[in-house]
């Protein structure tokens, strides 16, 4: 062992940390970087409040289809009847308990179910047609959807709900992109405070895991503050925050900028790689099993309370080629399907419901701009069909079958 | 009290504010009142765990320094490694060892319940304790002398930027420069915010926008990741803990060059190393140094002549060249090496992969030594990076069952045929590769080139300091604590 030789090798590297140490303040030098750190600082704030003031974006809808396409969340006699998350779940649940519901069905999807593709005055999507030819069979609809959800997001919100609502049915959208999402979005995260969600949800396999995944979620980032929980300066950091808010417009725009960034990066990501909605979407292995394990549990939990369940292959653009690969595609309808007859439930396949007229275009993700193909949203003419469907299957599948308690 | 948060920036405003206009005595007790604020922020019932740890070896060192025989230096040398190891052990390792021995026992056929504890690790306790040692060895080696104001040696051991997470710093380099006047020097003020900025732009904008792509992975089953993936957490995980740590200790040495102090360097562009010892003397450089001085040398029974101080520059002296059992005093130091980082055999795996590569440079070492230059240095980078890189496996994983799960993947050809995370997550470790390829060819020639052309260089830095001012300014929260916090 030749100790001295190590030393010797290791004195030769440190001496060259710390020569440049010593070169990085040469004190001829100190007067330009103080110059170029007050500069920098001037620059970087003028250049964020020319750009950044003053805006408010929607970062979800930004993210998932720009301004060509249309949110509508309806409401039907001063109450809402589609929500979004816990953001809005208590107005939904109000309406439903206001009308006197007593057999609500329950519709979750992803923004296909919200979003309408070049929206015209007096136009809708499919919610309020299909909560009125529900309510002629005496079925009370309330519509939930989130851009993006996945499967491990219905099974908290469908746990959660149906113990606020005497849920009689479930309609779910089955979307093979939403295979690829994981996780708990925080305002869908926060029905998870509901002692008896989680409790429903610990009974699982894949609601422990949903569990465990957002309690570590929570630990990581839930608040700004998530570093410092529990101590003093937890409190100190919370005034100084309140304090600069309130002083400076800038400082509370942040999160707006935050957000603008990673848009900006995911516009510049899509430009230099090509990405477009046409390129084709690989299934994430352990995420698909993930939400079709969620989708069993939604499936089983139905069944064991006699909630009739409608499960259905989203409606694709069919006009050009599907941004999947077509086996991986085929793999996923054939085990939805399969699940969806283990259970006792009704299975529809509606990915050829809407003809290549009724698609749309939307918003670029791109830095190139312009209009792109749209896979995911129809317009209104494509919410008509999809209403008119679901309403044939709920009729014959289940008010054929007279769904009582 | 994290730096990454508004909190710090005021609390070090008016700490370095004051500290220029305080005399020399007063400035030592608002460095002291200031370090325990700093601490006392998280938990201030901590703190005197802290002082009791301090004031055992500020009274042993002068008894040590008083004592003649060397009987008595060594019992209260071992009075103050005691307490010293004692906390540390109680806080960090109790929990590890009964939970082992009861899965011993239950092997054997004991039926023990694992027992209630409630221990909470107090923040930075690896850190101080080992600087507290290597005082109290360095007064007992007679390299230094005890230092005799208390408010010096608690400034030493609880000296705010480095006290939670380092670099590890020796009495020897300390405690002169708080006794020395310091003189106010503009470059070493600038140079300290620039680093202050840069350390905060690699915590919130780097590291922090890695971590929850780090998380998902690691939060998937082996069976849902491919090998490819493995790779790729491998290296994502290490260049988030390295944006993570070299933050850190770029805050910490920049705040201390607020009030003039110089604290050493504890990274030098690690995943540029060309062997895995030269990772070692870029990586975490006051930990591998303070470990080669206090644990690796004395195993090997090298009698270390002279003080170490400064981190890497040491200065030893080998009394005779009949090391003892060089490959067990190897293996021996990283597994503790691994222990220190946490109490779990997943980082003592780490270690002993750490241990091997630096035994089979060692015995490749003489081989490789015929090859031409470039192809050491450059060959040696291909395959040290990536065999660094792996060694995050274990560090990161949940369990050591884990841990053997994903390596175990990367031994599969089938499982280098597909991918299981987002697109996302394989390109953000590319740019991470990438960013750190450019900054060390920036390091190497770009400075240079920009001291030569002043007129590009003005403008190029300002605007790099503004992107960089503005990054911070949007992204910075303490939405999350440093990775070495927990150590």
């Amino acid at each position: 062992m030749k100790a001295k030789q190590t030393t010797n090798n290791k004195r030769g590297a440190s001496d060259k940390v710390n020569a440049d140490n010593l070169n990085r303040h040469k004190p001829e030098n100190s007067c330009i970087g103080l110059l170029q750190i007050v500069l920098g600082c001037c620059i970087a704030l003028v250049f964020l409040n020319l750009n950044y003031l003053d805006k408010k974006t929607n970062f979800e809808d930004a993210a998932t289809f720009g301004v060509a396409t249309t949110s509508v969340m309806a409401s039907v006699d001063g109450h809402r009847i589609h929500c979004s998350d816990s953001r809005d779940a208590a107005e939904c649940i109000m309406g439903a308990k206001v009308r006197g519901a007593e057999r609500t069905v329950i519709w979750m999807g992803n923004s296909q179910v919200h979003a309408v593709n070049q929206l015209r005055t007096g136009e809708t999507n499919s919610a309020p047609i299909l909560f009125g030819r529900l309510k002629a069979m005496d079925f009370d609809l309330v519509t939930f959807s989130q851009p993006n959800a996945n499967l491990q997001e219905h099974l908290v919100l469908f746990e959660y709900l149906r113990q606020q609502l005497p849920i009689r049915g479930l309609i779910l959208a089955a979307v093979f992109d939403d295979t690829r999402e994981d996780g708990l979005r925080k305002e869908i995260g926060h029905f998870l405070d509901d002692t008896s969600t989680r409790t429903a949800l610990s009974e699982t396999a894949i609601g422990s895991k949903i569990l465990r995944g957002h309690k570590m979620a929570s630990t990581n980032t839930d608040s700004d503050t998530a570093g410092i929980a529990h101590t003093l300066q937890e409190h100190v950091e919370q005034f100084l925050n309140t304090w600069l808010q309130k002083h400076s417009a800038l400082w509370g725009a942040r999160p707006e900028i935050r957000g603008q960034i990673m848009l900006g990066l995911y516009v510049w990501r899509n430009s230099i790689l090509g990405i477009k909605p046409t390129s084709k979407r690989k299934v994430i292995r352990g995420r698909y099993q993930d939400n079709l394990a969620a989708l069993e549990a939604i499936l089983a939990s139905a069944a064991s309370r006699n909630i009739k369940v409608l499960l259905y292959i989203a409606p694709l653009r069919s006009d050009v080629e599907i941004p999947y690969v077509d086996a991986e595609y085929r793999v996923f309808k054939a085990d939805v399907e399969k699940l969806t007859h283990q259970y006792g439930a009704t299975w529809a396949n509606l990915e050829n419901l809407v003809p290549a007229e009724l698609w749309g275009s939307k918003e670029a993700t791109s830095a190139e701009g312009g209009q792109e193909l749209d896979f995911m949203h129809f317009q209104a003419g494509g919410h008509q069909l999809l209403a008119a469907r679901l309403a044939e299957l709920v009729t014959d599948a289940w008010a054929k079958q007279e769904v009582q308690p | 009290m994290i730096f990454n948060s508004i909190t710090y920036i005021v609390f070090l405003i008016l700490t370095v504010g004051l500290y220029w206009v305080l005399p020399k005595q007063p400035r030592l007790w608002l460095i002291f009142l200031a370090s325990s604020t700093f601490y006392g922020f998280w938990r201030p019932e901590f703190l005197i765990i802290m002082f009791v740890s301090a004031a055992t070896d500020y009274f042993v060192a002068m008894r040590i320094e008083a004592t003649h025989a060397l009987a008595k230096r060594r019992w209260w040398l071992l009075l103050s490694l005691s307490v010293n190891l004692g906390l540390l052990c109680y806080f960090k390792y109790l929990f590890f060892v009964i939970d082992n021995a009861v899965v011993v026992l239950n092997l054997l056929g004991a039926q023990i319940r694992m027992p209630a504890l409630d221990i909470v690790l107090p923040l930075g306790i690896s850190f101080y304790t080992f600087e507290t040692i290597s005082y109290i060895v360095d007064v007992y080696r007679r390299f230094i002398p005890a230092e005799r104001s208390f408010v010096m040696y608690g400034c030493f051991v609880a000296f705010f930027p480095k006290l939670v997470a380092g670099p590890i710093l020796r009495a020897a380099e300390m405690l002169p420069q708080f006794s020395a006047k310091p003189i106010f020097r503009l470059d070493t003020f600038v140079s300290g915010l620039r680093r202050i900025l840069f350390g905060l732009f690699l915590k919130v904008v780097l590291a922090d926008n890695i971590a929850p792509l780090v998380d998902a992975g690691f939060q998937q089953p082996a069976s849902a990741l491919s090998a490819l993936d493995v790779w790729t957490l491998a290296f994502l995980f290490g260049f988030q803990i390295y944006f993570d740590f070299s933050a850190y200790s770029s805050i910490a040495i920049g705040s201390a060059r607020l009030m003039g102090i110089h604290v050493p360097e504890n990274f030098n562009f690690p995943y540029m190393a060309t062997s895995p010892r030269d990772f070692w003397q870029r990586w975490h450089i006051s930990l591998s140094s303070w470990i080669r001085d206090y644990l690796y040398l004395p195993l090997l029974g090298v009698k270390v002549r002279d003080r170490s101080a400064g981190g890497l520059p040491v200065d030893v002296g080998v009394k005779n060249q009949n090391t003892r059992h060089p490959l067990v005093a190897l293996f021996l130091t990283w597994a503790i090496m691994g222990l220190w980082h946490g109490a779990n055999w997943t980082f003592v795996i780490w270690g002993l992969w750490h241990a091997t590569l630096i035994a089979g440079y060692r015995i490749l070492a003489g081989s490789t030594a015929l090859l031409p230059s470039w192809v050491r240095t450059y060959g040696g980078w291909a395959v040290t990076l990536p065999l660094a890189m792996l060694g995050w496996i274990p560090f990161r994983a949940q369990s050591v069952s884990d841990a053997l799960a994903l390596f175990a993947k990367l031994y599969s050809p089938r499982e280098y045929l597909w991918l299981g995370m987002r697109e996302n997550t394989y390109l953000v470790a590319a740019v991470g590769l990438v960013l750190c390829l450019v900054a060390y060819a920036f390091h190497l020639y770009g400075e240079r080139f920009l001291r030569r052309w002043l007129w590009i260089r003005f403008p190029v830095e300002t605007a790099a300091m503004a992107v960089v001012v503005a990054l911070v300014f949007v992204f910075l929260r303490p939405i999350s604590q440093f990775i070495y916090f927990q150590f």
